[in-house]
């Protein structure tokens, strides 16, 4: 995944920061998806605009200072160095609702708004139709089940007998699953 | 909340960290432990996940859900995940919907298919039976002029019965008399001669078997048999009287003698 987003800054300094951050290719890209997703809650907790591209300023500026030769004993420690640094740079737009330009909520659809019957949808649906009988149900006691509350989702791994960060983990692993499916139809259909 | 001593953030914490409403003293200790592996990733990510399904399913607060819509319109890949879910959500809705009404259809089937098959085979008998009757009335017309069936029923040894209809549907056009091909075995016919328009209270007839003028066989009271429409007369022949060659079978009420019907027929026997 690291590989397909755009890395601003030179090819060397990325390969220097996967170097640091994982001894296997697959290691570090789990590493780097980790700590980019850290640097994102640090700059969407700070009110910062676009925390994605700011996560990848701190990135590229370790990759360039680990392809200078810096030695890093704890690149995650080091990134969030960085990142207080990049924060001050940046110009806080605080999370009150009277700083936000209202033009922004016209983009967010609203929670009740009736969903568009879009291609990905039916796709979901049909890639739904496909999973096996024991994993669709869990998905619906899951999301369906208790209206999303913590206790409902609790009975309902004690039922399973397992833990509620198992049960969590399933349906994780079931909806990457269904992502994929969804994924791979509307690739077909591009082709 | 110091990173090494403090316990583990709870929810209102977390979710106030993501908010980006917790205090900058407490974010900054939280902070320091999301770096510092990844048990403070994971439960943030937890807690975003629940936020972003609380957002959907409109359970957030309205402060809170100002600042969620906040983040969103700052965050493209917040937003993202925002609809992501909510497709997600819609798909499951109609899937489940989608599942409920074939289960429905599914059981309606159910029920109604102990009866469908029932009546499925009813009809198929009926088919049957009257494809069985078409074939036997379409060989009984074909049969017409040149031969008539003959069963034959080999009850005990040698001596076998053998049975000849003579129907009174005589097919259009036909240039001879019925033909009934007897069994070298057969030492009796049974000579079934169906009545066209019997008289209802017409129930003894006089029957008598003729080869050219010479009377061979003969009954005064011979009764009449009813098959659900069709009335026969049965008479019962010994099958040596019967050389081939053609015969006159002559009937009438008894208390009519005066209404004869003929019928001719030809016996054969194989070469």
């Amino acid at each position: 995944m690291a590989k397909e987003r755009s890395i601003p800054g030179t090819h060397e300094g990325f390969t220097s920061l996967l170097a640091a951050l994982g001894d296997s290719a697959a290691a570090a890209g789990q590493h780097y998806e980790q700590l980019r997703a850290k640097l994102i809650f640090f700059f969407t907790r700070k009110a910062l605009e676009v925390p994605e591209d700011l996560a990848d300023e701190v990135l590229d500026r370790i990759g360039r200072r680990l392809a200078e030769g810096l030695a890093i004993l704890s690149v995650d420690a080091f990134a969030l160095g960085v990142a207080r640094h990049v924060a001050q740079e940046q110009t806080p737009i605080r999370n009150r609702v009277e700083t936000v330009d209202p033009i922004f909520f016209h983009n967010v659809p609203a929670v009740s708004t009736t969903f568009n019957e879009d291609e990905r949808i039916v796709y979901l649906e049909r890639c739904l139709r496909r999973l096996p009988s024991y994993d669709s149900q869990l998905l619906k006691g899951y999301y369906l089940g208790g209206g999303g509350a913590i206790s409902a989702r609790k009975n309902m791994a004690e039922r399973l007998g397992v833990s509620p960060g198992t049960l969590r983990q399933k349906v994780f692993l079931i909806r990457r699953r269904l992502l994929e499916c969804v994924t791979a139809r509307l690739e077909k259909r591009k082709l | 909340m110091n990173p090494s001593t403090s316990h583990e953030p709870d929810r209102q914490q977390l979710r106030d960290y993501l908010l980006g409403r917790m205090p900058e003293d407490t974010a900054a200790e939280v902070d320091e432990r999301l770096f510092d592996g990844n048990h403070v990733l994971e439960l943030l990510e937890e807690e975003r996940q629940s936020l972003i399904e609380d957002f959907v399913g409109g359970r957030l607060y309205e402060q809170e859900a100002a600042l969620f819509r906040s983040q969103m319109a700052r965050s493209p890949e917040l937003g993202r995940k925002v609809e992501d879910f909510r497709e997600f959500l819609l798909a499951l809705k109609r899937e489940t919907a989608y599942s409920e009404k074939r289960k429905t259809l599914s059981l309606a089937f159910l029920f109604l298919s102990p009866a469908l098959a029932l009546l499925l085979c009813v009809v198929s008998l009926l088919y049957v039976k009257e494809l069985h009757k078409s074939a036997n009335l379409h060989a009984a017309l074909s049969a017409g002029p040149q031969t008539t069936q003959v069963l034959s029923h080999p009850y005990a040894g040698d001596s076998s019965l053998a049975t000849a209809f003579l129907s009174a549907n005589v097919p259009r056009g036909s240039s001879g008399p019925p033909e009934i091909l007897l069994p070298a075995n057969a030492s009796t016919l049974e000579l079934q001669v169906e009545l066209r328009d019997p008289l209802p209270d017409a129930k003894g007839w006089k029957v008598e078997v003729l080869a050219g003028n010479e009377l061979l066989w003969q009954s005064a009271h011979t009764p009449v048999r009813r098959v659900g429409q069709e009335t026969f007369l049965t008479v019962f022949v010994n099958a040596q009287d019967l050389p081939p060659g053609p015969y006159t079978i002559r009937y009438s009420p008894t208390a009519n003698p005066g209404a004869i019907q003929t019928r001719l027929f030809v016996i054969r026997k194989p070469l």
